[in-house]
């Protein structure tokens, strides 16, 4: 049952939500049968409970973070459970009414009882962590709540400023949930309760203390986090009465109250809370006698009584404790009908504007008679509820004890804040219905009957607690507040007349000060003409504004849009985190001596940095550059050589003259003219840098390699003959050992030329180099007789490499590259047009056959059920040849000579397309 | 059949990617034969998770060449989750690049390359090769950049131009750093890796790493390395660039998952501390840039960046719970990005713009669409009980165990921008009305297969959320078996 | 006798790649460095050879086949350019 309690309100938003055609009736009916069903149960509960038991009900949820599905009714609970689901009754009839026939109702009863059930959530959790789950709830279904009428600006920009402020205040809570879950090692309510002593004394405990005080001073809009609550007014009125003065709000003070036995007792909670408290109920009090906006001066009066009862929960004495559970249950009652009335108010007559409303008594007289009560229990005049909870509220500033300065400002401060709340109380009666008539747009009468009633109701309420509070409320208060102290009750009795005693003359004081200091205002008028701008929303909207001015600093700093700058970065980044570790070594990492380098070494060394120098120096004439780029490679091959590595040194060369021809084929494109160098100093950075780069690799370079390195060469080397059937051991590495990483780059290499295909398929592009000709091609016939002839050589040379690959220096790679060339030559000697004529240039297939080739040699293992790519070496027997030993790694390599062939042609031809086509325009 | 399926995260999509290249002719037999890819692709993925899940590690030793001497594949809770995550993610992509949301050009080469980047990237998540796991980041890397440069437009060529620069210099890092390994230890097989690894002085360990760090955080999108991410995402078509947004930040950050928290596990004290600073920085730097766009794709991207931080904190936090933070958080961050982007296209469809100054009014005009941005949104900035909540829980409750005030207090700073910056696209988007007064919806949007995407994103956002327990067992159980525990 | 001057072999080889490092550096023109180039490919074939006596292996002798047979593409695309700006047309 006690789940369905929970269940209830979502249910009910649930088919709201699902229900398509759901009129204003349909959808207050649903919510408010939610709602009663709800009352009925904790009727049905409060025997139980009353009697002093402690109902629980457990699910499991997720029991790997200890998040249980805990519900746990004690007093406390019980008591604003009531208080959340009476209201919400009475809100969802008031509603009914108060919706314009063009706002959606589904859609508005449904965020309610979304709400509903959230704060019932948040009410009745055993949990903390699932009272999060249902605390971000509420702020969400408010941020919901108050955009209704999300087309209005003002609406937006409240919303976003209660969620802002809510939500953060959230996720400070959750930190705080977390700290405490980790100081008790549980999130079990009744094991936080009981390890109050453990908490407060452990070091960690004012991180906690002050993460879940921001959460419920956000959300129960405490100085500094008050300035969402009067621009949340922007909410259709059901929604303020409910959420921003009854409930949502109190979520804080609900909390605070709450986890009093487990954080409460130390100076730290005295201080901070009460302090805030304090300047709470003073700023509040005195703005809410300048606002102008009926609901304005409503929502700063319950910033006020907040701060009141924040105070009150400071104070942290057990009778503090007790006032301040009956302050929340007084302010709920009077404040929601309060607000009600100014919606009804606003219904009628169309305004809300203080300066434009005057003299409504005549045509409202039952609201406003009505409203007058509500008001008085807000000023705290004796025979009403506000009253009696004022009383005890002023008895404990007297009796709390602390510094003396301290302790004399916190009556004289609660005086004063008394005096404001009678003047803007006052202020709010009398220049509503008293006074001459106003200007309001539409003609002003009584509201319907049924809006009405829940006014009504609250406002007998009132009456009925401040004129009999011991038959009415004493049980109610003493359950609620034996929930929250978790112990017995202090000593109390609720009476009207207490005989003369301070409290009595602290409230004669206000009483008599607030209606003379209103009397002044009036009468100089002056506060009508006085608006209180609101400076929290200043501070808001300059903070967000800062924040704004901070990323667009940030985000144009790294985001320069220049390549150069973003290569900057990077690099100066990578080298100064790279660097680090260098600095601080205790030991040398090198243990083995280096070796001499022989002159051949030290030669080609130079040669390459020569080449290199002059690449960097030279790069504006790009031409130049290219050749420069030549000699590093043969430089570069020249070491490979050196260091006996036959493959690859054939590699480099020949990947080395491609690359020459593909430049020089795309230097044709680039612009004439470099752009302009950069200033010098910007060069000599760029230039350190680059140096401190290389010489961070080499030095990394040099500590690895002057150390032992034993490898998996040696098996390599061991196995290659006999087990893959090869003797070169960098090609049986590249088809065999790793064929798989040759597959992923025959790939890349495949992707990299149809990616080159698309690009240049299509596309037109002017030569823009200085050196271009028009005119037909000249024939050299030299030239085309070398190519000719050096063709059927070149296909010789490629087949004997690559049928060779496997046991001397050669292979697919080299030999792809070596036929590639040669016909390139062929291009470049008879133009593409000729050889195209001659040859099947479908290269993309060519490609594709390469692809499968080796994917099929790859698969052809798993006919045997061998891993992909597992080769075999079987003997074939040829007549008149002999023995051959083949691999079947072969078919791997086929593919890959097919890729490399096709793909090196294929951008070719792709470049060389592009200056066809351009030739035709 | 173990060993196909082991193989199966680089064959399935390397197939279809050739299935497709080769029908680049007929456009209807090619997405045909892409979405039976993909759910092919799908099935062997949940294949592979149903058979990890119980504690086996899938292996397969190409060529059939035993480790350490050969190249292996080696498939355990970690790689499985990832790699089904990639299937679907580019199942709901795929679906969703059937409808006419911001398709792009859909050049005939597009489908076989988006396949080439699922097959790098399942690659990247399955291997247990080092060299292997940089073949796997070149092959995305070329596959990623033909998606950008296959557009046509000038600002995806300029695009892909500072895409490749950009990586290519990480590629480069990789590599020196691949070989500085190898040199140093004589091994690329993680297993024996880890074991060579212990007999390195701590000093070369850490330098080592350092360099294989700084290569993997350029390939995440860290600070201050992301520059490549906010210059050219935007500029790709809306599924592909929910679907890059998903995966490929993500997998520079498992590389360093893997690499810091498993291979060279437990790696030196002040690599964990620099990356957490790191991740930090990245959380702000990203948040920061988010709060300044109102571009819905950059606000988006930036936001990539930012959750990065969070994955890479959790990685810094190490341990069995920092490791499963990570993880999960990566599984969680990956469909809520996605269904984000997905969204984003969605809104350009219907308003046909991406700025968000241009357009309003969507609530009233498809409440629908709200609701569905709504889940991925909320999720994000940590609402419960959707899935990102309980991802940011694992996360800060390892950071305040490891007394960790300053990350804390930037994480939690970073989810209320996170939520501000939520807000701004919900309340400009939705909420305002449009700035032409005289706008309607167009009339001819075919969205069925969009909507399917995101809602089927949204619902697997939904079940983490409300049933998170079976994902924070798979993730523990996944962190336990890593940094040679148990094996 | 081999052994005896091999290693001025492979100097004056080294001086002649220096020599034409030079006059790549140097230009004044751009036939100039492209000649250079291709001088520097020619020395290095003789190079590998010269090497391979050395080192008493024959692995090198297809690098310098290849560099023989295919070398002069890279000089031959270079004077195409420098003729007509077009490589390939």
């Amino acid at each position: 049952m006690l789940f369905a309690l929970i269940a209830l309100p979502f249910a009910a938003a649930l088919a709201l939500m699902l229900a398509p055609r759901a009129g204003r009736n349909l959808s207050a009916w649903t919510v408010g049968l939610a709602a009663l069903a709800g009352l009925a149960i904790l009727f049905v509960l409060a025997p139980a409970v009353f009697g002093g038991e402690v109902l629980r009900a457990r699910a499991p949820w997720i029991e790997a973070i200890g998040l249980e599905f805990f519900i746990r009714i004690d007093g406390w609970a019980w008591l604003f459970a009531f208080l959340v689901l009476g209201i919400g009754a009475l809100i969802v009839l008031y509603a009914r009414w108060y919706l314009a026939p063009e706002d959606p109702p589904r859609r508005f009863f449904a965020y309610l009882a979304l709400f509903m059930g959230a704060m019932l959530g948040i009410t009745l959790a055993g949990n903390l962590l699932l009272l999060i789950v249902f605390w971000e709830l509420t702020s969400i279904s408010s941020f919901l709540l108050i955009g209704f009428w999300g087309r209005r600006h003002e609406a937006r920009a409240g919303a976003r400023m209660a969620l802002a402020v809510t939500g953060g205040g959230g996720l400070a809570l959750l930190a705080g949930v977390l700290v405490i879950g980790h100081i008790v090692g549980s999130y079990d309510l009744d094991l936080v309760l009981a390890s109050g002593e453990l908490i407060r004394s452990h070091p960690l405990y004012v991180p906690a203390l002050v993460l879940v005080l921001l959460g419920a001073f956000a959300k129960s809009a405490q100085f500094p986090f008050h300035f969402w609550l009067p621009h949340a007014m922007a909410a259709p009125t059901p929604v303020s009465a409910y959420l921003h003065s009854a409930t949502m709000v109190k979520a804080g003070v609900f909390l605070l109250a709450r986890l009093h036995p487990a954080l409460a007792g130390s100076t730290e909670w005295l201080l901070i809370v009460s302090a805030i408290g304090l300047s709470t109920l003073v700023l509040g009090a005195v703005a809410a006698v300048f606002q102008q906006d009926l609901k304005g001066l409503l929502a700063y009066s319950t910033i006020s009584h907040l701060g009141l009862i924040t105070l009150l929960f400071g104070l942290g004495s057990p009778l503090a404790v007790v006032a301040g559970v009956f302050h929340i249950l007084n302010h709920a009652t009077f404040k929601a009908s309060l607000f009600m009335a100014a919606g009804i108010i606003d219904h009628e007559t169309g305004t809300r504007d203080l300066r434009r409303l005057g003299g409504l008594y005549a045509a409202m007289p039952i609201t406003g008679t009505l409203a007058i009560v509500a008001s008085l229990a807000m000023a705290g005049v004796p025979l009403l509820n506000g009253f009696l909870s004022k009383e005890m509220f002023l008895a404990e500033t007297l009796a709390f004890e602390s510094w003396p300065s301290y302790q004399l400002a916190v009556p004289v401060l609660a005086v004063f804040a008394g005096i404001c709340s009678v003047a803007y109380s006052a202020r709010f009666v009398h220049e509503t219905f008293f006074g001459p008539k106003g200007h309001p747009p539409k003609t002003p009468h009584e509201p319907p009957r049924l809006m009405r009633v829940p006014v009504e109701i609250l406002v007998v309420l009132c009456l009925a607690v401040g004129i009999l509070p011991n038959l009415v409320v004493a049980d109610l208060l003493a359950l609620g507040a034996g929930g929250v102290l978790q112990g017995p009750l202090p000593d109390y009795h609720l009476a009207i007349w207490h005989g003369f005693n301070w409290p009595l003359a602290m409230s004669a004081i206000s009483l008599a000060g607030g209606l003379a200091l209103y009397a002044i205002l009036h009468r100089r008028g002056i506060a009508r003409r006085i608006d209180l701008l609101s400076r929290g929303k200043i501070a808001f909207e300059g903070i967000v504004a800062a924040l704004i001015g901070l990323a667009q600093r940030v985000t144009r700093t790294l985001e320069t849009g220049r390549i150069q700058g973003y290569l900057l970065w990077l690099l100066a980044f990578i080298l100064l985190v790279g660097a680090s570790p260098f600095v601080d070594l205790a030991a040398p990492l090198s243990t083995k001596p280096a070796q001499p380098a022989g002159p051949m070494a030290v030669g080609l060394w130079l040669l390459i940095v020569a080449g290199a120098l002059t690449v960097t120096v030279a790069y504006r004439r790009r031409l130049v550059a290219v050749i420069a780029m030549g000699i590093v490679g043969l430089g570069v091959s020249l070491v490979f050589a050196l260091l006996s590595a036959p493959d690859l040194a054939l590699t480099q060369l020949l990947v080395d003259m491609v690359t020459t021809v593909l430049l020089l084929m795309a230097l044709r494109y680039l612009p004439a003219i470099s752009p302009p160098e950069p200033e010098r100093l910007a060069r000599w950075r760029d230039g350190a840098i680059a140096v401190a780069a290389g010489l961070g690799t080499t030095a990394i370079v040099y500590m690895v390699l002057t150390r032992p390195h034993p490898s998996i060469a040696e098996y390599i080397l061991a196995t290659t003959m006999s087990e893959a059937g090869g003797a070169n051991a960098v090609n049986t590495v590249i088809v065999d050992y790793r064929g798989f990483d040759t597959l992923g780059e025959i790939t890349v290499f495949a992707i990299a030329g149809i990616v080159i295909y698309a690009l240049l398929d299509r596309v037109r592009l002017t030569a823009l180099t200085p050196f271009a000709a028009k005119g037909p091609a000249p024939h050299s016939l030299l030239l085309n007789l070398c190519a000719q002839l050096i063709l059927p050589l070149a296909v010789a040379v490629s087949a004997y490499l690559f049928l060779r690959g496997h046991n001397a220096p050669g292979g697919g790679f080299i030999a792809g590259l070596v036929l590639a060339i040669a016909l390139i030559l062929q291009y470049i000697a008879a133009g593409s047009e000729w050889v195209d004529e001659r040859l099947d240039h479908d290269w993309n297939r060519w490609i594709g056959a390469g692809l499968l080739a080796a994917a099929a040699t790859g698969i052809g293992a798993f006919a045997f059920a061998h891993p992909f790519l597992t080769s075999s070496t079987p003997h074939v027997h040829l007549p008149l040849v002999g023995e051959i030993h083949l691999a079947s790694a072969m078919g791997f390599d086929t593919g890959v000579y097919l890729v490399v062939f096709a793909a090196c042609l294929l951008m070719l031809a792709m470049l060389g397309k592009v200056s066809r086509w351009e030739a035709r325009d | 059949m173990s060993v196909w399926l082991a193989a199966s995260p680089v064959l399935v999509p390397l197939a279809t990617a050739l299935a497709t290249a080769l029908a680049y002719r007929h456009a209807r037999l090619q997405r045909l034969l892409s979405l039976a890819g993909i759910v092919a692709f799908f099935g062997t993925a949940l294949t592979l998770v149903a058979t990890v899940q119980g504690g086996e590690t899938l292996a397969v030793a190409f060529g059939s060449w035993p480790a350490p001497f050969g190249i292996e594949f080696r498939i355990d809770r970690l790689g499985a989750s990832l790699v089904l995550i990639t299937a679907l993610m580019g199942l709901a992509c795929l679906v969703f690049h059937e409808s006419d949301a911001d398709p792009g050009n859909r050049h005939p080469l597009l489908l076989p390359l988006v396949h080439g980047v699922l097959a790098g990237v399942a690659g990247a998540f399955a291997t247990a090769d080092l060299f292997n796991l940089y073949v796997w980041f070149e092959v995305m890397l070329i596959a990623a950049l033909g998606v950008f440069a296959i557009g046509g437009r000038r600002d995806q060529l300029d695009a892909s131009f500072k895409y490749l620069t950009l990586n290519l210099l990480g590629t480069l890092l990789l590599l020196i750093g691949v070989g500085a390994i190898y040199a140093a230890t004589g091994h690329l097989n993680y297993g024996a890796l880890a074991e060579a690894a212990a007999g390195l002085p701590p000093a070369l360990t850490t330098l080592l790493l350092t360099v294989l760090g700084l290569a993997f955080l350029v390939k995440a999108g860290a600070f201050p390395l992301f520059a490549w991410l906010p210059a050219s995402y935007h500029t790709l078509p809306g599924p592909i660039l929910a679907l890059f947004a998903g995966l490929l930040t993500k997998v520079g950050a498992y590389a360093v998952l893997r690499v810091v928290g498993d291979v060279f596990a437990p790696p030196p004290a002040v690599l964990l501390e620099a990356l957490g600073w790191i991740a930090a920085a990245t959380m702000l730097v990203g948040v920061l840039g988010a709060a300044y766009h109102w571009d819905i794709r950059r606000i988006l991207a930036f936001h990539i960046i930012s959750q990065i931080g969070y994955i890479l904190l959790a990685t810094a936090l190490a341990g069995e719970a920092g490791n499963a933070a990570t993880l999960f958080y990566t599984l969680h961050h990956i469909v809520v990005k996605a269904n984000l982007f997905l969204i984003g296209a969605i809104v350009w469809r219907l308003t046909g713009s991406y700025d968000l100054r241009r357009i309003g009014g969507l609530w009233q005009a498809r409440p629908w669409l709200g609701v569905l941005f709504a889940i991925p949104a909320l999720s994000l900035v940590g609402i419960p009980p959707l899935s990102g909540f309980w991802a940011k829980y694992l996360v800060l409750f390892e950071a305040i165990g490891q007394g960790r005030i300053v990350w804390t207090v930037v994480a939690l700073l970073v989810s209320v921008l996170t939520l501000y910056s939520m807000m701004k696209i919900w309340l400009e988007a939705f909420w305002r009305p449009h700035p032409d007064a005289g706008w309607t919806l167009p009339r001819d949007a075919r969205l069925a297969p969009a909507v399917a995407a995101t809602v089927g994103l949204a619902a697997i956002t939904l079940w983490i959320g409300t049933q998170p327990e079976a994902l924070i067992a798979y993730a523990r159980a996944a962190a336990a078996t890593m940094g040679g525990a148990a094996p | 006798m081999t052994a005896a001057v091999l290693p001025w072999v492979l100097a004056m080889l080294g001086a002649a790649i220096f020599l034409a490092l030079y006059r790549l550096v140097r230009g004044p023109g751009l036939p100039d460095r492209i000649l250079a180039l291709d001088t520097l490919y020619v020395v290095t074939t003789a190079l590998l050879i010269a090497l391979g006596i050395w080192l008493d292996s024959g692995v090198y002798f297809e690098a310098a086949m290849i560099i023989a047979l295919l070398g002069f593409v890279g000089t031959v695309a270079f004077a195409r350019y420098l003729e007509r700006g077009d490589v390939v047309e």
